[in-house]
């Protein structure tokens, strides 16, 4: 069995690399940073340092190999001959992979499962869309497969530098399930360790954006606020933590409403969030987890997609909306987007922002919540200010 | 090292231009009495910390009760403060205020009340660090007549007060071993350190 890989990054290797290893796949990455394939090529392995605040375990992944993505012709060969593609380059940067990954597809007579490691909403239907539209009509005979891929672990950070001699390290934390879009492949499925074919994507798509990613971001802008560099500190602060716990299940009760239990979970799923968020080994940066606000900010994204939802169930989600509002003030120097943000917000002032940005009208329901939390806590609030209390609000 | 010897600290102060009470270093007791005409002085052991052996001095008579060790003696010109001293801690450009009474004898009264830092007494705050090229650092101020002045600097205070002192403390410690390995992590540390 053969797997490619494109994009060697955190998740690429920390995870899929790692997994397909495990489970007996040859594995190649297709990289469109050159310095990384030659770096793969040269090495022939790379470490995956798994941690869980408590322990660590270091795992050499070896018998790989890797090809610049640029290097059309034996990229396409590479495709052509995989049994399972994955991607994990960023929900954004998968158009431009779609040529290659079209021109591999058309080049094969059999089916093959390409899966989007990207943690992107309806990934099956995009992907199939985006790609179908890539590959000539006579090629449609073939049905492949396509498929979100949800992935559990997070990989905080790789070691070590692709132009030097010394195997890379990526870190991450123990997890190693992976959901998978039972709807959307077709047999035979990939055999992957930690692998599950779920019937309801969606609903688990939904269920890790609206738990565990609303409570990695109320993490990371109420930490910013504060002064937190680190999620593991910011989640250790009694008011942030308390925060987070009930924004997590503010949306876990609009997932139990709409999709019942066995998707939402119940208190010990947040539990096992908020020890994950604890892992100091991992030194998740805030910077890292708050960056992009403005997409982190979308109507059916973490914060507010979760908010909506809980709101329909009569809920109303008041530490959402604190998180939401914090994300307004992420003023974040070492973040692109952060200054087009502030001028934005100078500019148009935020009632708009929530408009434009979160689809949501200021004057009232959720809006109204984030708007009042967001005047708040810009009020006391300039570049230089940490916050030192959440209620009321002190600052320093 | 150079915090624990005021001399050398309102010095340095002093040439970065933080408002600092006038500051003079005398041999003898007897040398500070013709300063008394201009008001009291404080005078502190120049080694000294933690507020103990500062005494405020009003007339030369007072001098005769100040210890003839051989010492330089370290004497400030007194400002009397418009209201509680304000205890300035600096954790890598995060500056935190804390009111609190002189002397604290209580746990209460050391712990204070937090307050807002202004724009003046931040840039005051920084200018410290830098003059000296620390990051974790405390300083104490007072304010007479509207103007605040430094009166004590010390290096890795107690930040007592502060919010959530100890979590901020233990980010920026990781944060700063992190830098200091080139943004490797820790865990890097240890490779480097198994590896060599």
């Amino acid at each position: 069995m053969k797997a490619v890989v494109i994009g060697p990054g955190r998740i690429g290797c920390g995870f899929a690399g790692h997994v397909l290893r495990e489970s007996g796949f040859d594995v190649v990455f297709l990289a469109r940073n050159r310095v990384m394939a030659d770096h793969l090529n040269r090495v022939g392995r790379y470490q995956v340092c798994l941690c869980d605040g408590r322990s660590a375990s270091m795992a050499t992944v070896d018998g790989i190999r890797a090809v610049w993505l640029s290097d059309r012709d034996r990229a396409v060969a590479e495709i052509a001959e995989a049994d399972v593609v994955i991607t994990a380059v960023g929900a954004g940067a998968l158009p431009e992979l779609v040529p290659r990954i079209a021109a591999g597809l058309g080049a094969r007579s059999t089916a093959a499962n390409v899966i989007a490691f990207e943690n992107m909403r309806q990934a099956s239907e995009r992907l199939r869309a985006l790609v179908m539209r890539q590959l000539p009509e006579e090629w449609w005979s073939v049905r492949h497969g396509f498929s979100g891929g949800l992935v559990e672990r997070v990989v905080s950070k790789r070691l070590g530098d692709p132009s030097e001699d010394e195997p890379l390290v990526f870190v991450g934390d123990s997890c190693s399930t992976l959901r998978v879009d039972r709807r959307g492949l077709v047999e035979p499925f990939p055999a992957i360790r930690g692998m599950i074919a779920a019937d309801q994507f969606e609903a688990w798509v939904e269920r890790k954006l609206y738990t565990y990613s609303a409570g990695h971001a109320a993490a990371a802008y109420l930490g910013h606020l504060k002064g937190y560099r680190y999620v593991h500190t910011a989640i250790r602060d009694p008011e942030i933590r308390g925060a987070v716990l009930q924004a997590m299940r503010e949306g876990q009760r609009g997932l139990a409403a709409r999709y019942g239990r066995e998707i939402s979970g119940g208190e010990g799923l947040l539990r096992k969030i908020l020890h994950r968020f604890e892992n100091a080994a991992l030194a998740d940066p805030i910077e890292r987890v708050g960056r992009d606000p403005c997409r982190k900010l979308g109507v059916d994204e973490r914060l507010v997609g979760a908010a909506r939802l809980a709101a329909q169930a009569g809920i109303a989600p008041r530490n959402l909306a604190l998180a939401a509002a914090a994300a307004l003030c992420f003023f974040e120097p070492a973040d692109p987007s952060a200054p087009a943000m502030r001028s934005e917000i100078d500019r148009v002032g935020t009632g708009e922002i929530i408009q434009r940005v979160c689809g949501l009208r200021p004057d009232r329901g959720l809006g109204k919540l984030v708007s009042d939390d967001c005047g708040s806590l810009l009020n006391g609030h300039d570049s230089n200010s940490l916050l030192l209390k959440l209620r009321p609000y002190l600052w320093s | 090292m150079t915090l624990r010897n005021k001399i050398v600290t309102f010095q340095i102060l002093q040439a970065a231009d933080v408002p600092t009470p006038k500051t003079c270093v005398a041999s003898k007791p007897e040398d500070l009495a013709v300063l008394l005409g201009d008001g009291p002085l404080v005078v502190k052991p120049f080694r000294g910390s933690g507020g103990e052996g500062v005494r405020v001095i009003w007339d030369a008579e007072e001098l005769d009760n100040l210890p003839a060790d051989h010492e330089p003696i370290f004497a400030q010109r007194y400002h009397r403060p418009d209201g509680l001293d304000l205890k300035i801690y600096c954790i890598e450009g995060q500056v935190f205020g804390v009111r609190r009474i002189w002397p604290a004898r209580t746990y209460t009264e050391k712990l204070g009340e937090p307050f807002t830092i202004t724009p003046e007494l931040r840039k005051i705050a920084l200018s410290c660090g830098e003059a000296f090229g620390i990051d974790l650092y405390g300083i104490d101020i007072i304010e007479s007549s509207g103007h605040p002045y430094v009166v004590d600097m010390s290096s890795f205070p107690g930040f007592k007060g502060v919010p959530d002192a100890a979590l901020r403390l233990a980010d920026y410690i990781y944060w700063a071993a992190d830098h200091a390995v080139g943004g490797q992590g820790p865990l890097a540390a240890s490779r480097r350190k198994v590896g060599a």
